[in-house]
């Protein structure tokens, strides 16, 4: 099943490239197709894990990382739908959603029973709500990635097949800056509501862990990222760039570092 | 029966020429008339572009017809019908059809895959209909030229790439500033080009047209012409802290935008996009602006390389294209000659059975008394020998329609029968 899910998104990847190429719009729809049903047999895995185990299925990090390229896939497909002419998103969005897939696969599932301190009706709302953020943070900065490749190839005059296939670049800023807007109170609510838990369990609201201290970095980040756009006037690719950076924070705050760092939580 | 096309077109005849048979739309039904009157032509349409006047006719005669068909230009457009000829191009049925869909697809324009033809044969074939000059072979047909071209301008990227310096400036204003509404256009000096792509722009939406010259007079005579607003030349600068795309066409010999002055111009609009469009010879745009965060800056030499870039895509897809034209010739043709296929062995039948009946009467008539029975084994074995005659021929026919030859066949087969 999950080898059937990554073979339909590098299908939904290949196609949109091929629509690049060939400006073919079957190929076009054949990768919205694929990537839909990616998405809906994605769904399943976890419906199915969830229905195994009868536990939320992201109590570690590796069916957190299921979850995450579930949101951005997700999210990669309401935005082909929403905005016209931007279904090269899925192109761009397919390889960060194998790649998470594919550390889904190598990555040990935690053999470790699951602590009672997790089975709390906040901590799974607290999950979801971190996640999506990451979602939109994630396409934020696929939008940013497209955007500085759209931008210098249209400064350096190359007009070619990759011209018509990436959106205009004020489509491409603003579904940048959107994402990240929305983004924002969810990776906040995301904190709060991690906050209650962490008092429920412990006591204390805040307690230092490098996954708290870490995700209050990314908080200031995206805060100063916004506060760049909106007064200092940071637009195009200056903006992009520092989503970008910015989210290489998120991914480092996802993954590593649980690595380096000791705390309570899990992933 | 026959198909037909006779006509010329900007590759076979010059222009002077073609101005003579340009046709307007009153002028047409006449000549179809005309056309129809000729007892070998069946169906008839006349497709007159400024780059090409072509007839297509259903025929008996191909010889006939088109000999028919040249005395009609020769006389409607007033030229002299021996010379006439060696400017014609005379395609029959697989050619015919072939060079139709060609036509209708925008294969055969001298831009290619310009859209408008499409268009033109559509009012070519209304025209005709209307006129009740078209039948069943020529309804079939063009219809099935319309579908293909809808087909080839889907499925190939022809209709995709566009080819006039206004209409690439339009596609890359879109492609930076998404929809051009709201956007506001600078134009700085005249000239055509200049001209057709503010007016391009203008079309696809942008909302305010400024013009901006040496002479203010100019300015207010060109600014009343497109439809904008005339400022004086000295405003340049305030000019460009408000609008978002500048066509340059001026002459001056030095550059009127500088990199100092844009320095402090970029940082003041915060960065927001501007797209410079210089066509002016020289250059008048200081070429090094374009590093500036949110300046685009496009010359006439980087516009032409995108069109003549573009131009080679058109023609890439116009050979793609030729895959479905013949996709589509073979079925037409298939379905010409099954409509050709039934009458023709009932024609076939019907030519047996009359030499049968005469052959039947004369046997009959050498008996001195013909009994019942004697006309019964005669009428019988005469019936049999028929029947095991056309037996083989008529299902080799059949079959040979599956295999898509069946109309050179039955022409053959029409020949030596005298059907």
């Amino acid at each position: 099943m999950i080898l059937g899910t990554i073979l339909l998104y590098i299908i939904a990847g290949a196609m949109s490239i091929g629509y690049a190429f060939y400006r073919n719009k079957k190929l076009e729809v054949a990768a919205l197709v694929s990537m839909i049903l990616a998405v809906i047999l994605q769904t399943g895995i976890l419906l199915l894990f969830y229905r195994r185990s009868d536990v939320f299925p992201v109590f570690s990090l590796k069916y957190a990382l299921l979850m995450f390229a579930w949101a951005l896939a997700f999210g990669a497909i309401l935005v082909s739908v929403i905005f016209k002419g931007t279904t090269s998103i899925i192109g761009f969005s397919t390889p960060f959603i194998i790649i998470l897939i594919i550390v889904f696969i190598v990555l040990k599932g935690s053999t470790k029973e699951l602590s009672p301190i997790f089975n709390t009706d906040i901590f799974p709302i607290h999950v979801m709500l971190s996640i999506t953020s990451y979602g939109l943070f994630a396409l934020s900065f696929v939008a940013s990635i497209m955007y500085i490749l759209q931008e210098t190839w249209l400064k350096h005059k190359r007009i070619i097949w990759t011209t018509k296939w990436l959106p205009s670049l004020f489509i491409l800023d603003d579904l940048a800056y959107k994402t990240l807007t929305i983004g924002l109170p969810f990776l906040t609510l995301g904190i709060i509501t991690g906050a209650l838990w962490a008092d429920r369990i412990y006591g204390s609201y805040w307690n230092w862990d490098p996954k708290e201290t870490w995700s209050l970095i990314i908080w200031f980040a995206y805060i100063f990222l916004l506060h760049g756009r909106i007064s200092l006037g940071w637009r195009g690719k200056k903006f992009a760039w520092v989503s970008i950076v910015c989210f290489l924070l998120v991914v480092f705050g996802f993954i590593g570092v649980n690595f380096i760092f000791k705390g309570y939580h899990n992933f | 029966m026959k198909l037909l096309a006779v006509g010329l077109n900007h590759k076979t005849a010059p222009v002077e020429l073609r101005e003579k048979l340009s046709f307007t739309e009153d002028q047409i039904p006449p000549i179809l008339k005309e056309m129809l009157l000729l007892s070998e032509i069946t169906e008839a349409i006349v497709l007159s572009t400024c780059n090409r006047i072509e007839f297509y006719a259903v025929c008996e005669d191909a010889g006939k017809a088109v000999d028919g068909i040249t005395a009609i230009m020769s006389r409607f457009g007033d030229i002299d019908k021996k010379s006439l000829s060696s400017y014609l191009y005379i395609h029959e049925d697989r050619d015919a059809v072939t060079h139709v869909f060609r036509v209708a697809s925008s294969l055969d324009s001298m831009v290619i895959g310009e859209a408008q033809i499409l268009g033109q044969a559509k009012d070519a074939y209304k025209i005709a209909s209307y006129n009740s000059a078209t039948g069943p072979i020529l309804n079939r047909l063009m219809h099935r030229a319309f579908s293909v071209a809808k087909k080839v301008r889907t499925f190939t990227t022809i209709g995709l790439y566009t080819v006039s310096v206004s209409s690439v400036a339009v596609e890359l204003a879109k492609k930076i500033f998404g929809r051009l509404g709201g956007k506001n256009v600078l134009l700085m000096g005249a000239g055509e080009m200049a001209e057709d792509a503010a007016k391009y722009l203008k079309d696809a939406g942008a909302t305010r047209l400024i013009v901006l010259s040496r002479t203010f007079v100019h300015a207010s005579e060109l600014a009343v012409r497109l439809k904008g607003s005339a400022v004086e030349f000295d405003e340049l600068y305030d000019q460009l802290m408000e609008v978002d795309i500048v066509i340059c066409s001026t002459s001056a010999d030095h550059y009127l935008i500088t990199n100092d002055r844009m320095a402090k111009i970029v940082k003041a609009r915060q960065h927001k996009p501007l797209f410079f469009i210089d066509i002016s010879v020289p250059r008048n745009i200081e070429p090094s602006i374009s590093s500036f965060e949110g300046i685009f800056l496009f010359d006439i030499d980087d516009l032409k390389g995108v069109t003549s870039q573009n131009m080679r895509e058109r023609e890439k897809a116009a050979s793609e294209a030729g895959r479905f034209i013949e996709e589509e010739v073979n079925r037409f043709l298939n379905w010409l000659g099954e409509l050709s296929l039934v009458p023709t062995i009932v024609s076939l039948k019907d030519k047996f059975e009359a030499i049968r009946q005469q052959e039947l009467k004369e046997a009959v008539s050498k008996f001195e008394n013909p009994t019942k029975k004697d006309r019964e084994i005669l009428d019988a074995m005469s019936r049999g020998i028929i029947n095991k005659i056309l037996h083989e021929p008529i299902t080799e026919i059949k079959n040979v329609h599956t295999r898509g030859e069946v109309l050179k066949d039955i022409t053959l087969l029409k020949k030596i029968f005298k059907i």
